[in-house]
């Protein structure tokens, strides 16, 4: 198993729901975005109300959650939860956000 | 701007009164009376005029566009006031549209106003959309979101994304098949989102004047709209962002 830490920022709900701007996440794993999110789900589960479902492992998740974009050095990943990661990334979480 | 196209497509002039109230503008670079001539021949359709709309509107009516939609149902709350500034003290409890009317008509009493006193929804969405030249999506709820930016797909009608949470706020322009449909990024209501969220008058004011700069350069034909792009700022720490959607 290669090492694959990672680190996500997180804005918007997440962050204000998280009360942290950035999170270490170890997807050694699964080094996919399903991974990320699974690894994120389990150091955060209260994310859950921002990712729509229960994840505790990256098979659960067979679609990125809607509305939510990740990005990778200012570019959107596609929306595949099978999207690898790599050790050192660091990805942007952005759930869409609203006017009001 | 090229001063033919207002002249091939018969473009209405500029009155002297015009002249006169738009002269600052008139000499940006690439805009021009051409420009100011596309401006004033040209409807918005502004999905709610809270936060973010009331200020779209607002500068809109100051820049001279022709005719506004206006879509918003619901009376004046005092919870409104810390951001939707065409709303004041005194009209709580009444209807919030007409509030927008009354003052952006003080600031530009010859712009044309329809007043439309619903959210929208996907019952009216094809009808309110078909009769704009451009969309600007200020509204709170995805349901309304997605029921639009369909219609607006539909008929190829640009549409303006501007939103904001806390202190973030984001924008983008939607034109498929230039660019990617919004429902690429926002496939189905997301799950967690709440109507009423955190936030300050003056993000909602910052990501909105640039909503209505893209507008304008949408509609005058200069500039470089934010196609298949994110601009991003947190006023938390003052960083921005152009994220790349495609």
């Amino acid at each position: 198993m290669t090492q694959c830490i990672i680190t996500v920022e997180l804005t918007g709900q997440l962050q204000h729901h998280l009360q942290h701007d950035q999170l270490t996440l170890d997807c050694s794993q699964a080094p996919t975005l399903a991974g990320a999110l699974a690894a994120l789900a389990v150091a955060a589960p209260t994310c859950v109300e921002i990712l729509g479902k229960a994840i505790t492992t990256p098979e659960q998740l067979t679609a990125l959650p809607p509305g939510l974009l990740i990005m990778r050095q200012q570019t959107m990943l596609p929306r595949d939860p099978q999207t690898a990661v790599t050790d050192g990334d660091h990805l942007t979480l952005l759930p869409m956000i609203s006017g009001g | 701007m090229n001063e033919s196209y207002a002249a091939e497509h018969q473009l209405p002039e500029l009155s002297d009164e015009e002249r006169a109230l738009r002269e600052w503008q008139l000499d940006v670079r690439d805009f021009g009376e051409s420009g100011q001539r596309r401006l004033q021949a040209s409807t918005v359709l502004i999905s709610r005029v809270g936060g973010l709309g009331s200020v779209v509107a607002y500068e809109l009516a100051a820049a001279g566009v022709g005719r506004l939609i206006l879509a918003h149902a619901g009376n004046v709350q005092p919870s409104d006031l810390n951001r939707q500034l065409l709303m004041t003290h005194d009209w709580i409890g009444k209807p919030r549209i007409e509030s927008a009317v009354r003052r952006l008509h003080e600031l530009n009493p010859h712009m044309q106003i329809e007043a439309v006193s619903e959210n929208m929804s996907s019952a009216n969405a094809a009808d309110l959309v078909s009769r704009a030249d451009c969309i600007v999506d200020a509204a709170p709820l995805f349901e309304e979101r997605l029921a639009m930016n369909d219609a607006a797909e539909a008929r190829g009608i640009p549409v303006v994304e501007a939103a904001m949470y806390e202190l973030e706020a984001s924008l983008t322009v939607i034109h498929p098949p230039e660019t990617l449909r919004f429902r690429d990024l926002v496939p189905e209501v997301p799950p967690g989102w709440k109507r009423r969220f955190p936030v300050f008058g003056a993000v909602s004011g910052t990501v909105a004047c640039m909503a209505a700069m893209e507008a304008i350069k949408l509609l005058a034909g200069f500039g470089t709209p934010l196609k298949n792009r994110l601009f991003r700022m947190d006023l938390r720490s003052m960083h921005t962002e152009v994220l790349r959607l495609r």
